[in-house]
């Protein structure tokens, strides 16, 4: 039992933190007792305010890239997902891509090897001829991005496709493949930038694409109807919509739009640290809203990893309540 | 600096991690007792601060706000380890073990009372008493930023740092501490 005596000690306290009133000052120092409590009391806080060994320069060093690293995720983790998301698809789907362009491809060429051989109607012809052309034109363009994704994943994969993609690029006229090719940096330039300034709004932007995608009729994109597509984003879109259902084994879910479940979601992935070491190579996220569903009060976040191109996913579900992780 | 920070200045975000790490850490080094909890409490600390910086308002000061974090990080690690040193004593009855009676403080050196005793009787103290004089005395934060930290009234910062030293001058055996004067 301490001889604590709530009175003296606390207003002996006070006056040596300076937060006695004038009248509690005037009282302290009228009282020699309460003065020599006040010598000891501040003794006692001298020692403590001692400061304590010094940490070690790696502790603190690991400390602070610790911390430094866990911000650079957090913002990595927001600011990269409609990129790495995207890379994510075209890797997982990079077959189909080289499928499409070489069907491209070939079209193109016996279109034009017909229009050559068959000389007999010059107005044929020339009608012919004016109509390869056209489709040079636009299938060289929608070709050209093709490439560029392709060797773009060539290059993610260590070359391992850069034959294929290669191939593919012979016939393609050069000048529209460059211009294909800078118009796709650009694009993913303007979205870094873009991403930097507001990243919830892409987040946003980026579920509403993704429920678009889901959208599209899962059988659209087979060899019969694969001239129809009006570009390469298009076909891409569908694809990746039937890759995402697959994955998500719940079509229905809906995608986030609600500026408030993003921000709950937000919230969550700080609390949870979802960015801390564990995860540094979290790049992208795709986050779905459960709530809708009726059943459960919970948030679907899936998470790409694209690791070394070792690209994998996985959902992990928070309770919406207080964020606590459910799996 | 906090600002730009906040904005994703790495370079700022690392300044800032510099100039409070070592408070942050003799804040926890105090609240912990030893230091594989304080430096694991500091980091968690650091960690949460760079996480969680975007939601600094700027309406308290920014070392206010850290220090309500890592004090919260420090308590937290140390739940987590089950290293609680004196859980729930009744509110006026702080139970100590006057350091000269364990041995820990003789008369021959009462002039010295070194890192570990000081830490040993911080240890003794209901953590909440703790915390108040840490933040005070470590800290050297006011009875206001306190309780904005611990989410208390002033109030009960004053009466909770002055049975806090109360039960330190206990557990100290009233030994001559360093500084102390001759009473008038």
């Amino acid at each position: 039992m301490t001889s604590f005596d709530p009175s003296s000690d606390e207003l002996v306290s006070a006056y040596i933190d300076g937060e006695a009133t004038a009248a509690e000052v005037a009282l302290v120092e009228a009282d020699p007792t309460l003065l020599a409590r006040v010598a000891h009391y501040r003794a006692i806080a001298e020692v403590v305010a001692s400061p304590p060994p010094a940490p070690s320069a790696e502790a603190r060093e690991a400390a602070i890239a610790a911390a430094l690293g866990a911000s650079t995720t957090s913002k990595k983790v927001t600011s990269l997902a409609p990129i790495q998301q995207r890379r994510s698809r075209f890797a997982n789907q990079k077959a189909m891509v080289l499928s499409a362009a070489a069907v491209l491809l070939v079209l193109f060429l016996g279109v034009a090897v017909v229009s050559n051989l068959s000389g007999n109607d010059s107005q044929d012809t020339a009608s012919a001829g004016d109509a390869t052309s056209d489709a040079a034109e636009t299938d060289s363009e929608d070709t050209g991005r093709l490439t560029t994704e392709s060797a773009d994943m060539a290059d993610d994969d260590g070359g391992s496709i850069a034959g294929s993609s290669a191939a593919a690029e012979s016939g393609l006229d050069a000048a529209g493949e460059d211009e294909a090719m800078e118009e796709e940096a650009m694009e993913e330039e303007a979205e870094e930038e873009a991403m930097e300034e507001e990243p919830d709004a892409l987040f946003a932007d980026d579920a509403v694409t993704e429920e678009a995608a889901s959208d599209t009729p899962a059988d659209e994109p087979t060899a019969s109807t694969i001239r129809s597509f009006g570009s390469l984003e298009e076909l891409l879109a569908t694809v990746s919509a039937e890759q995402d259902n697959r994955q998500q084994q719940a079509p229905e879910t809906p995608a986030v739009t609600s500026p408030d479940t993003l921000a709950k979601i937000e919230q969550c992935r700080a609390d949870d640290g979802l960015n801390t070491n564990s995860l540094v190579f979290v790049e992208a996220a795709v986050l779905r809203d459960t709530t809708a569903n009726g059943d459960d009060a919970s948030i679907d976040v899936l998470i790409y990893r694209d690791e070394l191109l070792d690209t994998t996913a996985f959902i992990q579900v928070f309770d919406a309540a207080d964020c606590s992780r459910i799996q | 600096m906090v600002e730009a920070a906040q904005q994703g200045d790495q370079a700022a975000l690392d300044a800032l991690l510099r100039r409070h790490y070592d408070r942050i850490y003799a804040v926890c080094r105090r609240l912990a007792g030893n230091e594989a909890d304080a430096l694991d409490g500091a980091q968690e600390a650091l960690i949460t601060i760079a996480k969680r910086l975007d939601r600094f308002d700027g309406r308290a000061k920014f070392s206010t706000w850290a220090y309500r974090v890592a004090t919260n990080a420090c308590l937290d690690e140390m739940r987590r380890r089950g290293r609680r040193p004196v859980p729930g004593l009744p509110e006026f009855e702080v139970d100590v073990t006057p350091l000269h009676a364990a041995g820990g403080a003789s008369g021959h050196d009462e002039n010295i009372v070194n890192q570990m005793t000081v830490e040993s009787a911080l240890q003794q103290l209901p953590e909440d008493y703790r915390s108040a004089v840490v933040l005070r005395d470590i800290a050297d934060m006011d009875y206001a930023q306190i309780a904005e930290v611990l989410e208390i009234p002033p109030g009960t910062v004053r009466s909770r740092i002055a049975r806090g030293r109360s039960a330190l001058a206990e557990i100290l055996g009233n030994q001559k501490l360093p500084g102390e004067r001759p009473s008038p």
